[in-house]
């Protein structure tokens, strides 16, 4: 996408609908590519205009409760019943099953804990994000009202711009 | 989600023409700005309730606690009613922010940051209290399962109180994560507007290069409503587990199988009446009047009411079924009528008429929409729900089986200074945070800013 | 379609014949009879209920999305007549002295000179006697059609009119059936379960039981709207919709997972000889079955419903709430008749199949003799202030 001949094109909005409409535009004309699309919260169905796949991260939220579930299992396991059983109240611990109603509170929470600690950590990690990285966005506006499309395009630039500029987009750099 | 069709007569959850401007530059305001006196006053005011609990803590620790109130009948009394009373209040938080995002209200965005850090400060001063009660705290990684010099020296999985020892880290754990995870958007606004170095390189930090591109606001999406399904059921287990705590012994009063969808509920009731005291003040001293309307008022009362009747029915399941029991001890226990005449009387009649007659009158309307009268009606709730805890707790030890041990209880001083200490604590955690935190969610504000109306819609 | 409601209504027929052809293969006498009887009557019932309190709730916390599910409620609500009356017949019976189901009816257990005599129900006299007993349930009974009936009449006024006084006339009508079921939804779980054995309490029994109505009437609310939508009378119900009914669906499950999960737990730990017997003796019985029941009604819709896409498949979903409830009717009869058979050894015979079938016949001849008799399409409300919203409801992260 980012060939050196291509020209880099950063398009504003000030309002999300007239942005969608916007991409609409661009998507019809093929000789140039949406590269990005930088907005200061999330837009409904912007994902299925771009057409982003629906992403893993509810399956691997779902593995990593099963895991933690394993472990909290296997943790109880060894320790009440395999390393050193004893007989707590009359819940003699030496079969895990029929024990297994008191050690449910601490299954449920470290399966919830590995669940949702490794999935934010799986999510920062898909979204490249680390204390002290530098911004993304190119231009600090998009942070705040306004929405920026990053398209690259070959040639024919001063056309798309006049017409981009028609359908209610507020500014359009040109960065090379 | 801002195709999604609202009826007209849904109420307008932000007032006055905003734009999003006007929403960034409200949330920048309070860090771009220097604090006012009453900041500094309630920040020095707090410092010094502190100052005092640190005093009584390290009393404690360095003489053992043996200087609080306790007796042998009484073996627990203040520390636990307040550790229950703190997590109570660290329900709401979670709840606003998860629950209600599941059942998609949106009102919550105008309040769920505020609710979450209150939840997060919360639990924090609850975590201090049973650590302040091992007596020896730099013996507190004994409750975790790590391998040791002893052998084979584990902690025992049978034991609710090692339950507690998970559900509460996990909670806190957790609800921190799902707090910072919508804090990055927020930073990263703060950090593209603030001008001064030193505090534009910390916002940099915390919010982690976010550039708000289309993938990671899906990311974003997807990653909330996964940690919304997952704090639902934690938010439910952290109380239920809390009320294990009790109602797994076989003491009279406390063995009982309502007890935790009745803890939740009541800690759902307190967290709501906490919440609003804190906006209450927060939305003058900030001036968030458009964004913290009389309908978030009247939405977290309406929550007030219902758990608080929730919370009412299970007084009388406790009442009528004590007496079903036909067991003698049941006559005395917290919501009975021997309680009403013994010698706690007025911890029971506290609660009664904070718990359950004044949030009645939650149901006129026009209480119900006043910020003042609601905010008298929460501080009122708060002071109910302590000493509901006080009164499970106390009153149900105070006579035991033992007829000849019964007993009363006076807290110490070390016991109310502690008290204090946490409430102080609080308070300088949350005045720190109004200072430097986007204090409403302005990212997720800016979506509900302009519901399409139905001609928009026809048009398409 | 009336057509094709003269065939189900022969398929119906069919079916209470079979269900009575086999009560009466099983050549019982009277008592048990009627014990057979109130096992299903009282299923149905709480799917009624749990449809009406669903009802109510949707009213009460202005939902939006659910407007258009709402004859189906009122549809599946109809039946609550009938199954209250069903119920007060027995309980009458019982207390006339016909049948022998309520252990505490017996005059002698409250006579000290008897040897019969019970000092622990005795002192329970001023809840557990027969005149107080039947001033409940009729209060019961009265207050749910009373509300019912309120209800349905006002939201019919509500389409003609459209004005925004009878909405909420409507909202505040329903506000205060959610007030009034709270209280009773306790004490009808308390008289008509758990008093069968007045020795045996636990305080969070009316609320397992009222989790129970929720999960079978979202259930029942699920299956008969993707029916109705696949024989195309109900087209407005779209994915969209089906996917907020599975949440609940799933959520209803997870709530009486947590109920069950919470009295099971504190009286397996506090293992009081008078509380865990309970327990032990349905584990006797009937093998351990409050742990079987957790596969039905936890396990399955758990792993069933967890995944979002299978949230809007109507095959998966309906699959789903048809096992929910199975497992509530297992549930039921495990809580019910355990307690009434003291002496011998139970099991499910073919007569309890017999009148599931009756009873089941009767419910389904009800709700769908309400559904297509007369009017060929379901009467939406369209005068509901949120109707729109419903119509045009969007799951924002389908």
């Amino acid at each position: 996408m980012n060939n050196n001949k291509d020209i880099c094109l950063h398009v504003l909005y000030d309002d999300d609908r007239i942005l969608l409409n916007g991409i609409k535009i661009i998507q019809c004309h093929n000789f140039c590519s949406i590269n990005e699309v930088y907005s200061p919260f999330p837009i409904h169905n912007l994902d299925k205009i771009l057409k982003l796949k629906k992403t893993n991260l509810s399956f691997l939220s779902f593995v990593y409760g099963s895991f933690g579930f394993c472990l909290a299992s296997l943790l109880t396991w060894y320790i009440m019943i395999f390393d050193w059983p004893q007989n707590i109240g009359g819940k003699p611990s030496f079969s895990w099953i029929k024990n297994i109603p008191s050690f449910i509170p601490v299954i449920f929470e470290i399966s919830i804990f590995f669940s949702a600690h490794l999935m934010c950590i799986s999510y920062l990690i898909q979204c490249k994000l680390f204390p002290g990285f530098s911004p993304k966005n190119p231009d600090p506006r998009t942070t705040d009202n306004m929405f920026l499309i990053e398209l690259s395009i070959k040639n024919n630039s001063e056309k798309l711009v006049n017409l981009l500029k028609e359908n209610g987009a507020k500014e359009v750099i040109i960065k090379k | 989600m801002s195709n999604h069709y609202e009826s007209p007569i849904r109420n307008p959850l932000i007032l006055g023409k905003k734009t999003f401007k006007n929403i960034t530059n409200d949330i920048l305001k309070p860090i771009k700005n220097k604090a006012g006196n009453l900041w500094w006053i309630a920040l020095f005011i707090s410092v010094l309730a502190f100052l005092w609990g640190i005093m009584c803590i390290f009393y404690t620790i360095g003489t053992g606690i043996g200087v609080w109130g306790l007796n042998k009948t009484i073996n627990w009394a203040w520390d636990i009613t307040n550790f229950v009373w703190w997590v109570g209040i660290g329900h709401a938080g979670t709840l606003i922010s998860a629950v209600l995002l599941l059942f998609r209200q949106k009102w919550r965005l105008s309040i769920n940051r505020s609710a979450e850090a209150m939840t997060i400060f919360a639990v924090i001063q609850a975590g201090l209290f049973p650590i302040i009660h091992m007596g020896r705290p730099w013996n507190a990684h004994w409750v975790l399962p790590i391998p040791n010099q002893f052998g084979t020296l584990w902690p025992n999985f049978n034991s609710p109180l090692l339950w507690d020892v998970f559900a509460i880290s996990t909670y806190f754990s957790v609800s921190t994560v799902f707090w910072f995870m919508g804090l990055i958007p927020d930073f990263a606004m703060i950090r593209d507007r603030i001008s001064n170095p030193f505090q534009k390189k910390i916002y940099s930090i915390l919010s982690f290069g976010w550039g708000g591109t289309s993938k990671e606001w899906k990311r974003f999406e997807e990653i909330s409503l996964i940690l919304a399904g997952l704090c639902t059921p934690l938010v439910f287990s952290v109380h239920t587990i809390v009320s294990f705590d009790f109602s797994t012994s076989v003491i009279k009063g406390w063995h009982s199988t309502i007890f935790p969808p009745y803890f939740v509920a009541g800690a759902i009731f307190s967290g709501f009446a906490m919440v609003q005291t804190l906006l209450g003040v927060a939305r003058k001293v900030l001036s968030l009047e458009s964004y913290i309307t009389r309908n978030h008022i009247e939405y977290m009362n309406m929550i007030i009411l219902l758990t608080g009747g929730i919370v009412f029915l299970a007084y009388i399941s406790e009442f009528i079924l004590a007496w079903y029991s036909g067991s003698p001890f049941e006559k005395f226990i917290y919501f009975s009528k021997e309680a009403a005449k013994g010698p706690f009387w007025w911890a029971f009649w506290a609660l009664i008429i904070c718990n359950i007659i004044i949030p009645q009158f939650l149901w006129i309307r026009s209480i119900r929409r006043s910020f003042f009268w609601s905010y008298v009606i929460a501080i009122i709730i708060n002071i109910g729900m302590w000493f509901e805890r006080f009164d499970i707790i106390v009153l149900n030890l105070s006579h035991d089986y033992l007829p000849s041990s019964w007993t009363g209880f006076i807290p110490s001083f070390v016991d109310v200074g502690i008290f204090i200490g946490t409430i102080g604590l609080f308070f300088i955690l949350y005045l720190l945070y109004i200072r430097t935190f986007p204090v409403i969610s302005q990212s997720e504000l800016k979506t509900i800013l302009k519901p399409k109306k139905e001609d928009e819609l026809n048009n398409k | 379609m009336k057509y094709q409601f003269t065939i189900i209504k022969k398929i119906i027929i069919l079916i209470m014949i079979i269900g009575v052809i086999f009560i009466f293969l099983d050549k019982l006498e009277k008592n048990n009879l009627f014990i057979g009887l109130y096992v299903p009557i009282f299923y149905f019932t709480s799917i009624s209920l749990g449809s009406l309190l669903f009802l109510g709730i949707q009213n009460v916390s202005k939902s939006g999305w659910s407007i258009i599910i709402y004859p189906v409620m009122e549809k599946i609500t109809s039946f609550l007549p009938y199954g209250f009356f069903m119920i007060f017949i027995i309980l009458l019976l019982n207390s006339m002295g016909f049948i022998h189901m309520f252990h505490w009816m017996d005059y002698n257990l409250y006579d000290i000179n008897s040897n019969k005599y019970d000092n622990i129900i005795a002192n329970k006299k001023l809840f557990l006697n027969i005149p107080f007993f039947l001033i409940r349930s009729v209060v019961y009974t009265l207050g749910c059609i009373f509300f019912y009936s309120k209800i349905k009449k006002l939201s019919c006024k509500l389409d003609k009119t459209s004005s925004l006084s009878d909405y909420k006339k409507l909202y505040s009508i329903s506000v205060i059936f959610i007030i009034f079921f709270s209280f009773i939804s306790t004490f009808i779980a308390w008289d008509w379960i758990m008093s069968l054995n007045p020795h045996w309490f636990s305080t969070l029994f009316g609320w397992y039981v009222l989790s129970s109505y929720l999960v079978t009437g979202i259930g029942l609310i699920t299956i008969i709207s993707i029916y109705l939508n696949k024989t195309g009378i109900f087209p407005l119900f779209r994915k969209d919709h089906l996917h907020d009914l599975s949440k609940y669906l799933f959520s209803s499950s997870l709530l009486w997972t947590y109920f069950w999960f919470s009295q099971f737990l504190l009286y397996w730990y506090g293992n009081v000889p008078e509380e865990i017997y309970y327990f032990l003796k349905r584990e006797e019985i009937y093998n351990s079955i409050h742990f079987w029941i957790l596969i039905p009604n936890f396990i399955i819709p758990f792993f069933g419903l967890i995944k979002s896409k299978n949230k809007s498949n109507p095959i998966i979903v309906g699959t789903v709430s048809f096992v929910l409830l199975i497992g509530h009717y297992i549930n039921t009869y495990y809580l019910i008749v355990p307690e009434i058979y003291q002496e011998r050894k139970i099991n499910f015979g073919i007569s309890d199949l017999g009148s599931l079938l009756l009873v089941g016949g009767i419910f389904i001849y009800v709700l769908f003799y309400n559904l297509f008799f007369n009017n060929k399409k379901l009467k939406h409300h369209v005068g509901n202030p949120f109707f729109k919203e419903s119509k045009k409801y969007k799951y924002p992260y389908m």
